[in-house]
């Protein structure tokens, strides 16, 4: 019986201990010794710099009531042009549709209402209901260009280039071009078409850091954009440090970073393995309610996680640029388990230090 | 001391002989079944959000299905799409145990071994396990088991 009872204290102590340290997100690190997850990105205890960075989130749309995003949101657009745009064509509002969730009669994914606001979340969520960003100072630059019914590439290379202010035909003028773009999409070619490597290297010129997701493609080559010269592309681990199954395997991929995935054996609160998120689900009577949910796996979250590291960094070194990136951040990689179906790879993950607040 | 060998040996071989039958015991089946949408396309205009599901992202499949599709009655997806069932002939544990977990006694099984050499059926007889994910992947949307989890682009465990 008193051993009974023993194991019982002790259980509800381990269940106590776990709770404390769920109310961070595993991915940022942990406030206690050594508990932190082997993958985490360690920035909990970085402040942001006095900096302001504008981060382009190129996606589904972003819902911008949501109180994990308040504040954060700048004046976006809305790149989807007709006829995908259920809504007629361009305009500012880039607000997801409420229709999106069925092109005609096709059932599309409830991704699509969501996918933008889960991913601006990971890069600058200002922590209401629990929800924390890399870097919650970033602001966030919303640019729809999903919908329930397909996109075209011209869509893709306007809403690039307008993040980045550059000139876009029939478009007004962004007014706050964008430090860091990223792009939690995966598809297109597989070698990167001259027509996005062009703009990107313009991009690039312009010191602007291109962040793409690899792709979920279960460990095959990278896709576009991820694929193309000068794009910072992010592979998915899990929380263990390994290489995720679904994520693409390219020995191109420039860095790795918590994805996600399947539920860890581990003894830990990490163990979860699921991105937190700030996103939508429906109530018992069917209406619709913000909601902060461990439920983020895809390299679409891998990728905000690093577009929301270098936006800390940006914030206290505004004049780093893409060419520094080789040589100032191996400070910030470290090892992640090699993968046996690609002996090429040398695959390198994220951890901060207190390198990220000097020049 | 040679009564004592002979009794450590013959404890031994018992223990190794628990282990083995445990160990068959142990090894349930996973089922698998097909993802619901392959991402395959290489074209310029194809791209999607790089967010997964991994739970739902297979076909969704009732144990109903399951029971029915290895009795060898035709089972429709949405859509209209014929369930496939894939089975490994040559692997009696993993087949046995799988087939016993969803009551199919082995007459119905090498009917449905007969039967599956003919064009219009649904089940389909392969080797092993690398044919039985090859399998899965093939016939989409099919169903079938594995010794362990696994995810490809095509295939994932169903429940």
């Amino acid at each position: 019986m008193f051993l009974k009872v023993v194991t019982l204290i002790a259980a509800l102590v381990v269940a106590i201990n776990d709770g404390a340290a769920q109310d961070v997100p595993w991915h940022l690190g942990s406030n206690i010794a050594n508990a932190a997850a082997p993958s985490a990105i360690n920035t909990l205890n970085i402040k942001p710099g006095s900096h302001r960075v504008v981060v382009a989130v190129i996606d589904s749309g972003v819902i911008a009531s949501h109180p994990s995003l308040g504040g954060q949101l700048l004046p976006g657009y809305d790149m989807l042009s007709a006829p995908n745009n259920l809504r007629g064509g361009r305009s500012t509002d880039f607000s997801p549709d409420e229709r999106d969730a069925r092109c005609g009669q096709r059932l599309i994914s409830g991704a699509f209402r969501t996918h933008g606001t889960e991913v601006s979340s990971l890069i600058a969520a200002n922590g209401v209901d629990g929800v924390y960003g890399v870097n919650p100072s970033a602001k966030i630059l919303p640019i729809r260009l999903f919908g329930a019914c397909s996109m075209s590439r011209n869509d893709l290379l306007d809403a690039i280039a307008w993040a980045a202010g550059l000139p876009v035909a029939g478009v007004p003028e962004n007014p706050n071009p964008a430090n860091i773009i990223n792009m939690s999409i995966a598809g297109g070619l597989s070698v990167c078409g001259a027509d996005l490597q062009r703009l990107i290297n313009r991009v690039i010129d312009k010191n602007i850091f291109v962040v793409a997701a690899a792709g979920n493609n279960f460990h095959k080559p990278l896709p576009e954009p991820a694929n193309c010269n000068g794009v910072i592309s992010v592979g998915a681990l899990d929380a263990e440090n390994h290489i995720e199954v679904y994520s693409a395997l390219d020995p191109r991929t420039i860095v790795y970073a918590p994805g996600g995935g399947k539920r860890l054996s581990a003894d830990a609160y990490w163990a979860v393995n699921k991105l937190m998120i700030a996103t939508y689900e429906l109530d018992f009577l069917g209406r619709e309610r913000s909601a902060t949910l461990e439920r983020g796996v895809g390299t679409s979250f891998a990728s905000p996680i690093v577009a929301g590291f270098i936006s800390l960094w940006l914030s206290h070194n505004p004049n780093k640029r893409p060419a520094d990136l080789s040589r100032d951040f191996s400070k910030f990689l470290r090892s992640v388990d090699p993968h046996e179906k690609c002996t090429e790879c040398i695959p390198k993950g994220l951890a901060a230090s207190s390198g990220v607040m000097q020049p | 001391m040679k009564r004592y060998q002979n009794v450590l040996k013959y404890l031994g071989l018992v223990l190794f002989g628990f282990g083995v039958t445990n160990h068959l015991v142990l090894a349930d089946p996973v089922w698998h079944c097909s993802r619901s949408e392959v991402q395959v396309a290489d074209a310029s205009d194809d791209f999607t959000l790089a967010a997964l599901t991994l739970e739902r992202e297979v076909i969704r499949i009732s144990l109903k299905d399951l029971y029915v599709v290895y009795q060898g009655a035709p089972v429709k997806m949405s859509g209209g799409l014929p369930l496939s069932a894939c089975v490994i002939s040559n692997n009696s544990n993993l087949t046995a145990t799988a087939m016993q977990s969803i009551g199919v006694r082995s007459a119905t099984l090498k009917v449905l071994a007969r039967e599956s050499t003919q064009s219009k059926s649904q089940v389909h007889l392969v080797q092993d396990e690398m044919a039985m994910l090859a399998c899965i992947t093939k016939h989409h949307p099919a169903i079938g088991y594995l010794s362990k989890a696994t995810h490809t682009e095509a295939v994932g465990p169903c429940f």
